[in-house]
Formats: structure tokens, sequence, C-alpha cells
């Protein structure tokens, strides 16, 4: 009798941590939901790495299913971003410069739909961290920490009432914030007027920069995007799979094109940029970098340049820069290489 | 000429009277036992002896050391009793030349010989502090050991751990040293790439997180990243 009462106590336990996980795993996508749909204002404080912090005034604007955002930085050279939907520009005067982006950010706090968040289980557990208190509201908290160690974990802590996220952090494996973004002020009024997500900015002199109008492909297949992808990996970590490929100018207006593929674990993600490059030790990036929680890799793969980018530990870009190799190269044992696999987007 | 007699002093070539005469130089001269500080430091440094903290000698500490120095010298070059004054543990014991083996011309030197051999150990500090700070892990040590061995000493050790990790030295990683791991990546700074690579960097990185920012949670980091990284990346890298 004593071993059944155990066994129930222990099935009890069991189910109450999958009840809490569920539950930090729904409120997950819930405040994921939220920042897109609450209109709100507030002060942010974005927190990189251990020299960089920047304050921005964010206000975000939801009004007949339609999104209006604008964030600017409140210290150092002034940066606008004005979003509608998925339409982004900045406004940098500094340079003189309206960019209009690709239409890929979907702002300041992005959204996790239910499947996604089902999928992140095999890699990451969804822990209640209680209840806290954020830019003077009480919050709810939801630790989302990696099960292993290719990846870094998050802590994300939403307001009760709106459910908006107002602290995201990442976290090391050590338990150290990497990256923070926190408001330390924020409303929620009824409504913003347009006004508010027009710049000020005499912007008539300024140069128009226009980027590529093309969408990240998450539904790509590697035969319907120009071509076959330049280069193709040996493993990856697990749970890391390609999710886009696109192919895009190179950085700083050189010549030629470089191709783009985003891997992701659902949550993490790392860019693999390929282009094929004339070596020149000192002008090509070679070895290992970071810059706060953002990891770079960079080595030459016969006549291929790849730098990897990403918010992973260092071991996971190693990793995957270890093993890309050019796709119209036989490996290391002769064999070919197949292209990678492109995964359909959520 | 007083600094030429401390540079002879330390070589064990005074003979009775020089030293007599740098004795009493040092009653009014703080220079000169600064500079006998100064030179015996440097050559603790070089020869592998444990370093002394940086110390102001006074008068008696001056004579205390060169009274030790005439007690390990030859009996030949010594004027007055060794024994009048204990040794003291921080001079540097040196192997004792017969005066005749070293000639005028090398004596006059012997300043110069000494400025020389600080500013030497000041570059070795210098340039084996940029190894020795950053990663803290023994590879990096190695360029250390290989400078002090160019140098003549047999090792180095670290003289103060104050004011080296400051004032722009850039931490190298021990990969960049490591000699047995040729595959190991070097590990950079951001801020030590050369400018063009440290933009195109920065344009992987903004690219990077523009296109994943719609990649879960993590987003909301990646958009403030982008915003707080603009300034930079755009002001420089509007060509295209």
């Amino acid at each position: 009798m004593k071993a059944v009462f155990l066994c129930a106590g222990a099935f009890g336990l069991a189910a109450a941590q999958q009840v809490c996980a569920d539950d930090a795993a729904s409120s997950l996508t819930r405040a994921a939901d939220a920042s897109r749909t609450v209109t709100y204002q507030g002060i942010a404080v974005y927190r990189g790495g251990s020299d960089q912090f920047e304050v921005f005034k964010v206000q975000h604007r939801f009004q007949n299913g339609s999104e209006r955002e604008r964030i600017f930085n409140m210290t150092g050279d002034p940066v606008q971003l004005l979003r509608t939907d998925d339409r982004v520009i900045w406004v940098l005067p500094k340079g003189q410069t309206v960019t209009r982006e690709r239409p890929t950010l979907k702002g300041v706090l992005s959204q996790l739909s239910s499947e996604r968040v089902s999928q992140l289980a095999a890699w990451y557990t969804f822990v209640d961290e209680g209840s806290s208190r954020v830019a003077d509201r009480p919050c709810n908290g939801i630790m989302v920490a990696p099960r292993d160690a290719y990846r870094f974990g998050y802590e994300v802590w939403y307001d009760k009432e709106t459910r908006t996220p107002l602290k995201i952090s990442l976290v090391g494996p050590k338990g150290e914030i990497l990256e923070q973004l926190m408001f330390t002020e924020i409303s929620f009024p009824q409504s913003i007027p347009d006004a508010a997500f027009e710049t000020e900015i005499d912007t008539s002199k300024f140069n128009l920069v226009t980027k590529s109008e093309q969408p990240v492909n998450l539904a790509a297949k590697p035969d319907d995007d120009s071509g076959a992808s330049q280069v193709a990996f040996g493993s990856l970590p697990p749970g890391f799979q390609v999710v886009s490929r696109e192919h895009r100018p190179l950085p700083n207006g050189q010549p030629g094109q470089m191709e783009h593929l985003l891997l992701s674990d659902g949550l993490a993600s790392v860019s693999v940029f390929s282009a094929i490059r004339q070596p020149s030790p000192e002008k090509t990036f070679s070895g290992i970098s970071h810059v706060g929680s953002v990891q770079a890799y960079g080595r030459m793969v016969g006549d291929y340049h790849i730098t990897i980018v990403g918010e992973v530990p260092s071991p996971t870009i190693r990793l995957i820069g270890d093993n890309v190799s050019p796709v119209f190269a036989p490996d290391l044992n002769g064999a070919a290489v197949a292209p990678p696999a492109v995964r359909n987007g959520p | 000429m007083a600094e030429e007699l401390v540079s002879a002093l330390l070589d064990g070539e005074c003979s009775a009277a020089e030293i007599r005469r740098l004795l009493d130089e040092t009653a009014t001269s703080p220079q000169l036992m600064q500079q006998y500080s100064r030179m015996n430091l440097v050559r603790e440094a070089l020869s592998g002896k444990p370093m002394s903290r940086a110390v102001q000698l006074d008068s008696d500490q001056f004579c205390a050391g060169i009274m030790s120095r005439l007690g390990e010298m030859e009996p030949a070059n010594v004027a007055a009793p060794a024994t009048a004054v204990p040794a003291q543990p921080k001079v540097v014991a040196l192997p004792t030349r017969p005066r005749h083996a070293t000639p005028q011309r090398l004596r006059r030197s012997r300043p110069l010989i000494g400025w020389a051999a600080a500013a030497s150990f000041t570059l070795i500090v210098l340039a084996g502090g940029r190894a020795w700070y950053g990663s803290g892990s023994e590879p990096a040590a190695t360029p250390v050991a290989s400078l002090a061995a160019n140098s003549g000493g047999s090792e180095l050790r670290q003289v103060s751990d104050t004011g080296l990790n400051r004032g722009g030295l850039m931490p190298v990683s021990a990969h960049t040293y490591s000699s047995n791991q040729v595959e190991e990546p070097t590990e950079l700074r951001w801020t030590q790439l050369d400018p063009d690579t440290a933009r195109e960097l920065n344009g992987y990185m903004l690219e990077h997180n523009n296109s994943r920012a719609d990649q879960g949670m993590n987003g909301a980091l990646g958009y403030a990243r982008l915003a707080a990284r603009n300034v930079d990346y755009r002001s420089s890298n509007e060509s295209h």
C-alpha cells in the first residue's frame, strides 16, 4: 500500500510538473501574442554585453488588425525605426539616410506560435519562475532553459494583466545575463494617435536606401531559389536545421553575392554566409570573435569564405563552421556532399 | 661617471678605491641610489631572480647592498671587511670576472647597456602582457618565455599586475600562440579587427538579426540589437 502511495505521489508530482511546464509554455505563447496585439508605450533599456547600453522609447499600437510601431534611442547618435506591420523604415540622421528594409521584422517582441513552442520542448524546458515586478508592474516569469549546451536560455517576465513581455534576457550556461531588454516604464493606453508614429525629423533631403524587397523565403526548396546551395553541412548541432536560404549582395557595397543560410532550432538561430573570395588574409575575417552574446566564426573553405554568426555558445558556432563544406567540391573522403535540406517555415 | 661605477659594481668590476668613492657619492646623491635600485631590478628580471618590489633605497640600504656585493667579490678587490654589513637577499649574485677581462670601452658603455636592458625589459613585459593577461592560460606565456630567452634571461617573472591590463592592452587568446593546435581558430576581439573586416562582420551580424527577427522570442533581443548597432553599421555602409 505504501508503494502504491509512493508511486501515486511520484506520478502526481510528475504530472504536476508537466502541468506547470505546459502552463509555462502556454503562458509564453500568450505573452508572445500579447506583444503583437496589445497597445503600449514606454521606455526600454537594452543591455548587450558588458559595455553596451541603449535606452529606447517604444510606442506600439494594434488597431484594426494592423500594427504600427516607433522606436528611437534616447542616447548617442539618433536612430529611429518606423514600422507598419512588416514594412520597416530606419531614419538615420547621422548619415542623412532613410533605409527601407526587407519585410522581415516582426516587432520588438516577436511572437511564438503554440506549434513552435511545442516543438521547442525537445530542446528546452519551460519553468515557471513565479512573480516579480518590472516597470512597477506585477509580472510572472518563465525560464526557457536549454536541455543541452548547444544553446542559451531565455528568461521572460510578462505583465500579469496584459501578458505583454516586459523583460527578456538571454541567459548563459552559468545563469549569467548575456543580453537583456527590459521596460523601465510602460503604459497601456487605449490608443496612440497616428502622429506618434511619424518622425519629427525632416527627411526630405535624406538619401533613401531601399534594400531587397524579397522576403525571407521560408518555404524555399533547394532547387527553386536561384540554384542549389553553395555549401552543405556534415553535421549540425541537435535540433538545428536550415530554415531559409537567400542570395544577397555582399556587405559594404562589394561586388558579388553571398549566400545566406539561416539555421534555427525554433528559438536560437545561426546565420551562415558564404561567398567566393580571393584570399586576402588581412581583409578576411578568420577566427573566432564575439560582440556581446553574438558569436562569429570565419574561415576559408576552398574558394569560399564562410562566416557564421549567431547568439549561441561558441562550441555551437564552431561545430557548424567546422562541418561546412562547398557543395561542388568533394568532402574529405571524396564523397559527394548533398545540399542542405530546407525545412518549411513554421 | 658615478653611474658607470654603479654598473661596474654590479658587474663586480670595481676596485677598492672606486667602491670607496661610490660610497662617498651616494651620501649626497639620491639619484645615484635610485640608479642602483633600478639597474638592480633590471638585472634581477633578466637573470630570473625573484623580483624585488620597486623600492626607494635609502643610503643605508644602498651601502648595505654594496657591502653585500663586496662580500661576494674576490678578496683582492675588497678593501673593507665584508662581514661588517649583513647581506641583502635582494642583491643579485653575479659572476665575478677578473678586472683585466673588461675592456675600458666596455666599461664606458655600461650605463647605456643598463638603460638598454631596462628598455628591453619594458618591451618584454608589455609584449608579454598582451598575451599574458588576455587569457590567463599557460600557452599564452610561451612568447614571454621565448622573448626572455632571446634577451638572455632564463625565466621572466611578473613584476606587477597593476597597469599592464589597462591602457589599451588588448588580451589575445591562448589560441593565438597555441603551437600544437594549429587548427584552432584565432580568437579576436571585434575591436581588434581590421576596420573593413569589422564593418563586414557588423554587416553580417545585422543581416542575421534582420532575418531572424521573427525566429522566436529571441527576435526581441535581435530587434533591439539591430537598433543598438545600426548607427555604426549604417553610417559607414550606405554605398549599396
